[in-house]
């Protein structure tokens, strides 16, 4: 069950909150409030009682207990584009308002979020199981018409699909994404067909250019700093190297590479 | 020998060197093994009309048949994980898979 309230212009919002959450047995509850004193407010007594809570812009998100599905699909074992299409074709015929419980394998997880959130629908909740994985619960929405405004650019979405059979484009791809990170710009790295290369363990570490470090060393280090590579599993899968990929590199697919693509506030650079 | 075999896979030699430095740079300024035998075959192809002797004129035939063997560790891993780029490689494929065969008629001719 899904909860709505609105403590914008509350004084002490935490008292509406607390008696809310008392009353409600199960599910979600969304709270729109004014913005950071309120979310203040809210936050502590939420960690008093217990709960786990999301802030998301000027809005919270409170998961109090077992939330029920309409409707539940398992999609285990297909690789991309499957998933989303499995996926979305559940949702068609679903109303809006519905909850589809999705269990998924790590390989679609990521794809499923990121699609499914560009369609419109809300993410309430989504978790790792015993098992390796996922649980996820989204509620069905309307695609949201996003108004003709101005942004300002604060992502970078850099696309790698060459690998390291181009040496400098490899090099280019992680040198932009230092650049990226000094300018206040959050990177974040998309290997696709030959470009998979790069995700192989190992590879990188055979490419050094006299005038600069290990690409390895380069590639790791983006890691560390926290920028997120995402590799296409479609090419990873034709190339082989799917199964030894380096560590922190997450496998994705059409879904994702499209949610960055059609980000107002992201930049695609092609390499 | 027969200086007409050996006059193309000189000329083979010349052009998988210009070929080889596109590809040399393509991949980062690596110095692999087959670079060095390239060379190495390419000086002694040389020496062979220099000199007559049957010692470098083997030399040659030995580096003309390493070059293209030590190329296969790097090529196999490019057409494994990056086929599409293969396009760029491919001249100097071509020649390197013809200098084998030259080398060895060379030996039996």
């Amino acid at each position: 069950m899904i909860k709505e309230i609105n403590v914008k212009s509350l004084r002490s919002p935490a008292m509406l909150v607390e008696k809310v959450i008392e009353n409600t047995k199960g599910g979600i509850l969304l709270i729109e409030t004014d913005g950071d004193s309120q979310i203040k407010e809210i936050s502590e007594l939420i960690k008093k009682m217990g709960y786990k809570m999301e802030v998301d812009g000027t809005n919270v998100k409170v998961s109090i207990g077992e939330i029920e599905a309409t409707k539940s699909i398992n999609v285990v074992g297909a690789s991309c584009p499957g998933p989303i299409l499995m996926v979305g074709e559940v949702l068609e015929r679903m109303a809006v308002g519905e909850i589809l419980e999705i269990v998924a394998g790590a390989n679609a997880f990521t794809d499923l979020t990121e699609g499914l959130k560009s369609m419109g629908n809300d993410i309430l909740s989504a978790e790792k199981t015993d098992d390796g994985n996922y649980k996820i619960l989204i509620k069905k929405e309307e695609k949201k018409k996003e108004l003709g405004v101005s942004v300002d650019i604060d992502e970078v979405f850099i696309i790698n699909m060459t690998g390291t059979g181009n040496a400098e484009k490899a090099y280019a791809t992680f040198m932009m994404t230092e650049v990226a990170q000094n300018m206040k710009l959050k990177p974040t790295i998309f290997l696709m067909f030959d470009g998979a290369s790069l995700a192989l363990k190992g590879e990188c570490d055979k490419v050094k250019h006299p005038a600069f470090p290990k690409l390895g060393d380069k590639l790791r280090a983006a890691l560390k700093s926290g920028v997120k590579i995402y590799v296409c599993e479609m090419s990873s899968e034709f190339r082989g190297v799917d199964k030894k990929l380096e560590d922190g590199i997450e496998i994705a697919g059409a879904p994702t590479f499209f949610r960055f693509l059609s980000k107002p506030n992201a930049r695609p650079v092609w390499l | 020998m027969s200086n007409e075999i050996m006059l193309v896979s000189l000329a083979l030699i010349f052009g998988s060197m210009l070929s080889g430095f596109a590809t040399f740079r393509m991949s980062g300024m690596r110095l692999m093994p087959h670079f060095i035998a390239l060379i190495l075959a390419f000086i002694l192809t040389i020496g062979t009309f220099l000199t007559s002797n049957t010692i470098v004129f083997y030399l040659a035939i030995l580096f003309q048949i390493l070059a293209p063997i030590t190329v296969c560790g790097t090529i196999c891993n490019i057409i494994k994980t990056q086929y599409q780029t293969t396009g760029i490689y491919s001249s100097h494929l071509a020649l390197m898979g013809m200098m084998i065969v030259l080398a060895i008629g060379n030996l039996l001719m």
